[in-house]
């Protein structure tokens, strides 16, 4: 995934503060644990906010303190290990897989080469996360080929293409949960991907119409590099609307829920984080301010 | 039931304005205007009488002087002004039926289709349409709300409007995904409608939808 997903730190407690940076954590020594050093690689901010959302117990979750490779000497306070961890690094690693594949896929001569090697990498890992979830597994494999497709016949609907992507989110809800909380995390994560998706689409617009490659906002608004003005500005409108009607029905499904120790977070990120990055985002601001960003955050 | 004070958030020996509050607060939240043609609705539904039922239930029992009761909360009393005043149990909004004269059987039974929930059966019928008239366009638009494919809602709700300019539903429709689908929402971090008072609260949302109801 991408890494959209990030809370609002000004408007963290410092408590609250510190149980993203262990979940984090948390997220890093689980994929670590679960799929060897390499996978490792594949922590990502956009499955820590799903460790959040997955995780069902009521309180604080367990800490302890653990060293790591970018921390070695001085111990981070970590979360153990919990069911929501253990979900979100399957779904990383299966993620990771299918988008791959699918590079592998639609790739032509050198460029083949990367996705090869990582496959190969990552080979373990891979056999092990579909042993494990062989539903989940399916229900993304068939997304990630819907999507595809999608993509290959220049879809000009942002709602089809992102729809695909919405349901590999809700895909990862676990089907013992109580209808009521699945029913409102599904739509929560519905939304959520279908903002990822859109976001990720205006981000890279540039780019994609530098490169000839398929990009959903280009589609829908028959966008080319050489377009006046006018047209990019009602398309960037459209899109700022659709994007934030979004976050807003993420919002009131996040209120149906039940995150205990998590929910303010969980509002944090929905309410404040989310509107942050699409500001970023659509004022061109996130890529220059990208790497700043990731490295503020990995202070601490 | 469940103790009424933790349904509110609120401690025991909160004050009965931090009561009154703390319910305002709650039923802003999960208010029906807030949940219009949203899959949830029901959820937020069920939600909002639970915070009725425990607000009538703590005024109640203070105004007897009484110890907590558990069981009589459901029942017509006296301090149930806001339930059938201004938060209401019911919704302002009454999903599919309008009422008109000459409707259409075929847009009747895709209306019911989408108050049930049922997605696709109202997306075959619309298939099945001899025309698409405006309010096949309006009907279109809702399912795809429903699904969450909130572009197409627009262009569908758009093509409605331009197609019968004078029809307040489909207005309305229109009018509120041109505001991101945000009707009057406090969502933690831009909250501020706090002291406003209920009826003005409710004005202005009437405002925002376009004023042609109530």
């Amino acid at each position: 995934m991408f890494g959209y997903v990030l809370p609002s730190k000004e408007k963290l407690s410092e408590e609250q503060w510190k149980h993203y940076r262990a979940t984090y954590c948390g997220l890093c020594h689980t994929l670590k644990q679960r799929y060897g050093f390499w996978a490792q690689f594949l922590l990502n901010y956009d499955f820590t906010f799903l460790a959040l959302l997955l995780r069902t117990q009521q309180q604080r979750p367990c800490t302890c303190c653990k060293r790591c490779l970018s921390s070695p000497y001085k111990g981070r306070t970590v979360c153990e290990s919990d069911p929501g961890l253990d979900a979100a690094a399957d779904i990383s690693v299966l993620l990771v897989y299918w988008k791959l594949k699918d590079q592998l896929q639609d790739e032509r001569g050198i460029h083949r080469i990367l996705p090869y090697l990582e496959l190969g990498l990552f080979h373990h890992s891979f056999s092990k996360a579909k042993q494990k979830n062989p539903d989940l597994n399916d229900a993304i494999g068939s997304q990630i080929t819907a999507l595809s497709a999608l993509e290959r016949e220049n879809c000009p609907s942002i709602d089809r293409t992102a729809d695909c992507f919405g349901h590999i989110m809700t895909s990862m809800v676990p089907s013992d949960w109580d209808e009521a909380s699945r029913r409102s995390v599904e739509q929560l994560l519905y939304h959520l991907g279908r903002w990822i998706y859109l976001i990720d689409a205006w981000d890279d617009l540039d780019e994609d119409l530098r490169h000839g490659h398929y990009n959903p906002v280009a589609a829908r608004f028959q966008l080319s590099r050489t377009e006046d003005p006018c047209a990019w500005e009602q398309a960037k409108e459209q899109m700022l609307r659709t994007v934030e009607h979004s976050e807003h029905l993420a919002v009131s499904a996040y209120h149906l829920g039940n995150f205990g120790y998590n929910d303010p977070l969980i509002e944090n990120v929905l309410c404040a984080g989310l509107g942050m990055v699409r500001t970023l985002v659509f004022s061109g601001e996130w890529k220059k301010r990208y790497r700043q960003k990731k490295q503020e955050l990995n202070q601490l | 039931m469940n103790d009424p004070y933790s349904i509110l958030g609120i401690s025991p020996d909160a004050s009965d304005d931090e009561v009154k509050r703390a319910y305002r607060a709650l039923a802003r939240k999960y208010h029906p205007d807030n949940y219009q043609d949203n899959p949830l609705a029901d959820l937020a539904e069920a939600k909002m009488k639970e915070i009725n039922e425990a607000y009538e239930s703590i005024t109640k029992m203070r105004a007897g002087g009484g110890a907590y009761h558990t069981s009589s909360a459901s029942g017509s009393s006296s301090s149930g002004a806001y339930r059938n005043g201004t938060y209401g149990g019911g919704s302002s909004y009454n999903g599919y039926q309008q009422q008109r004269g000459n409707a259409d059987p075929l847009y009747a039974r895709v209306r019911n289709a989408i108050n049930a929930g049922d997605i696709y059966q109202a997306e075959s019928l619309l298939r099945e349409a001899p025309r698409q008239d405006a309010e096949w366009f309006f009907l279109q638009g809702s399912v795809s709300y429903r699904k969450g494919w909130l572009d197409e809602a627009m262009m569908n709700y758009q093509r409605a409007v331009s197609m019968d300019p004078g029809n307040v539903e489909y207005r309305q429709a229109y009018n509120m995904m041109q505001q991101g689908g945000q009707s009057y929402r406090t969502n933690g971090y831009n909250a501020g409608a706090d002291a406003m008072d209920c009826c003005t609260t409710l004005m202005c949302l009437n405002c925002l939808c376009g004023g042609g109801r109530c």
